[in-house]
């Protein structure tokens, strides 16, 4: 992977291959990493597209380095958990539903106090 | 620039032929020691030399064979599993997931009078009335309780301290105690405190009415009293007095032990003291990165090997006395155990999947907030209020079990959808906390490989089973989940030594 610093470190870019790498993991490692940098996406070509990180914060070099390191990471587990959730969605659906409707309150007739039944 | 060269030994991969394959149930495997461990999603496990676990991978087992029986019976061979007894097992170590929320944490007030080095709920000094629940938000929280599903939950009075609110609790007390037999619902009543502000009184209408004790013991008073610093007095002694006051009264209060790096160089004296107060066990807890402790973690805080190794040796010594005759148990290890041969879900809202967030315990802040659990409390006392799912005066109990946090938290700790976590071989008795991972890894779903709480358990768990594989250290383990005498020697174990 190559990774492309503007002159004032202020950003680092590189280019996503669609085949190496699915758009939801995009999508998931852009998300984890909102608090620590603007994410920006423009098309590069039909299967590729351009990715700049932008700090939000003042960054150096390698703090930068850093970051699109770890967006990597970060792509390659939102890729096995995309795959992981596929596989086992029946049973995780299943045991969700089990928890979530043994949780709620029995139907309730509506009461005074403002709150809803 | 040296460089190494790593010699790989020669092995031989084979991969089972498909006419193997067909013999094979679904099964999880993990190398502890000379040994292979495999578990399956019903929560059997069994301990293999690694013949037997090549024959049973290769479908050479002998039908009719002790071992081939034992792994029938255990649904690790396909096409002879009973489903209907696999899945009643599923569902007893389960349980919780047939059950909802049914531990509910209070918090009558954030005010303390300790200043413990450690403390996760960032309290507030003792002065500071404004932190105090009212008696309308009591009145308002109880009544959102009983509106739950549960027809059995357990009341927790926390803090700050919460003797500290006493008009509050006591009243609190009386109402649950009024409105269960109106209700139907049977109510068990606790109270985490530091018993520095507890008198006789108090203590007469607390036991009386039935209300569990449980206090914070860190061991011996050179490691208590610089643990957990109370400058009206002697926070050691306190404990020691009032622990002793319960036993005369015929009646027992139990204790939490937290580890700081203090107590890494006195496992076996912190173990001694417990049983010097009369205590039958002790709950190992290693510190959490919350609150206090955050901002202190350079100075009191420790590595996962650490403190790992402070568990084994702890662990070890337990078992060792065990074995001369005492009778004395380490707690966190008993409720794993419960799991992993008992079969039995013992209540931990803290190692379930999906965890215990909103679905099997709720908080109540002192001012109504309402929160997935007493951590996303936590968390909200260092200023980020994620975890907090609802407010007493505004929402019903199906709006928090509805609510986008408690989803966001379920999905994120099923270990089904968790990489990793999903092919582990400790799945079937294991847990993911989304609040930890938050605190320590800023994302609700954590990165197992290197998540201190995934870290912790595994070696928990290595250990446990490691122990479980020696006969004689199996004895003692089985006793501490009520079981006396295995009616049937697991075939796996044959007559090895370990």
């Amino acid at each position: 992977m190559r990774f492309k610093l503007d002159q004032d470190n202020s950003e680092i870019g590189f280019i996503f291959n669609l085949k190496t790498y699915r758009k939801e993991a995009l999508y998931g490692a852009g998300l984890v990493f909102s608090d620590r940098a603007f994410i920006f996406v423009e098309p590069n070509g039909p299967h590729h597209l351009r990715i700049t990180l932008q700090s939000k914060k003042p960054a150096g070099r390698e703090f930068l380095c850093a970051l699109a390191g770890e967006f990597h990471n970060e792509l390659l587990s939102q890729t096995l958990r995309w795959m992981v959730a596929r596989h086992n969605k029946k049973t995780k659906e299943a045991i969700q539903a089990q928890a979530l409707f043994a949780a709620h309150a029995q139907p309730q007739p509506a009461i005074s106090n403002g709150k809803k039944s | 620039m040296r460089s190494e060269t790593l010699e790989i030994p020669e092995t031989r991969t084979r991969l089972p032929s498909s006419r193997a394959l067909r013999t094979l149930g679904d099964f999880y495997a993990r190398r502890l020691g000379n040994r292979m461990l495999i578990t399956n999603d019903w929560g059997h496990h069994a301990s293999l030399e690694p013949k037997q676990f090549e024959d049973f991978v290769h479908g050479r087992l002998k039908t009719g064979d002790a071992l081939w029986h034992e792994l029938k019976n255990k649904g690790f061979i396909k096409g002879q599993q009973d489903f209907k007894a696999l899945a009643e097992l599923f569902k007893s170590h389960n349980a919780y997931l047939w059950r909802g929320p049914s531990l509910h944490i209070i918090v009558l007030t954030l005010r303390c009078n300790l200043k413990c080095v450690y403390c996760h709920s960032s309290v507030v000094g003792a002065d500071q009335t404004q932190f105090d629940m009212s008696l309308e938000t009591a009145r308002k929280t109880v009544d959102f309780i009983f509106s739950g599903p549960a027809k059995s939950f357990t009341i927790e009075f926390q803090g700050g301290e919460p003797l500290l609110n006493w008009p509050v609790l006591k009243f609190i007390v009386e109402y649950a105690r009024q409105k269960a037999p109106i209700t139907g619902k049977k109510v068990t009543l606790t109270m985490v405190s530091n018993f520095s502000l507890m008198d006789e009184e108090k203590l007469d209408f607390l036991l009386q009415n039935g209300v569990s004790l449980c206090t914070s013991l860190d061991g011996p008073a050179a490691v208590h009293d610089r643990n957990r610093i109370y400058l009206g007095g002697n926070s050691h002694q306190s404990v020691a007095h009032w622990l002793k006051a319960v036993m005369n009264r015929k009646n027992r209060a139990g204790a939490l032990m937290t580890t700081t790096r203090l107590s890494l160089k006195h496992p076996r004296e912190i173990v001694d003291e417990y049983r010097r107060m009369g205590q039958t066990q002790i709950f190992l807890r290693p510190l959490h990165y919350l609150g206090f402790a955050k901002r202190s973690w350079k100075t009191i805080g420790y590595t996962d090997e650490e403190y790992m190794s402070f568990y084994r040796e702890a662990m070890d010594y337990i078992i060792s006395l065990n074995k001369e005759g005492h009778t004395f148990h380490e707690a966190a290890s008993a409720m794993l155990l419960s799991k992993i041969i008992k079969h039995a879900d013992p209540g931990y809202v803290d190692l379930r999947s999906p965890c215990g967030a909103t679905l099997g315990q709720v908080s109540y802040n002192y001012n109504g907030e309402i929160y997935t659990c007493d951590e996303g409390r936590m968390v909200a006392a260092d200023g980020d209020k994620l975890f907090k799912i609802g407010h007493i005066d505004e929402d019903s109990f199906n709006d928090i079990v509805d609510h986008p946090t408690t989803k966001a938290c379920c999905t994120a700790s099923d270990t089904e959808g968790q990489p990793l976590c999903q092919s582990c071989t400790y799945k079937p008795y294991c847990g993911i906390c989304p609040v930890l991972n938050y605190a320590t890894q800023n994302t609700i779903w954590g990165q197992m490989p290197t998540n201190s709480y995934c870290y912790l358990f595994m070696h928990m768990f290595d250990y446990l089973f490691e122990r479980l594989a020696q006969p004689e250290s199996r004895r003692v383990l089985e006793s501490w989940v009520g079981i006396k005498d295995s009616a049937v020697k697991p075939a796996c174990l044959g007559d090895i030594k370990v």
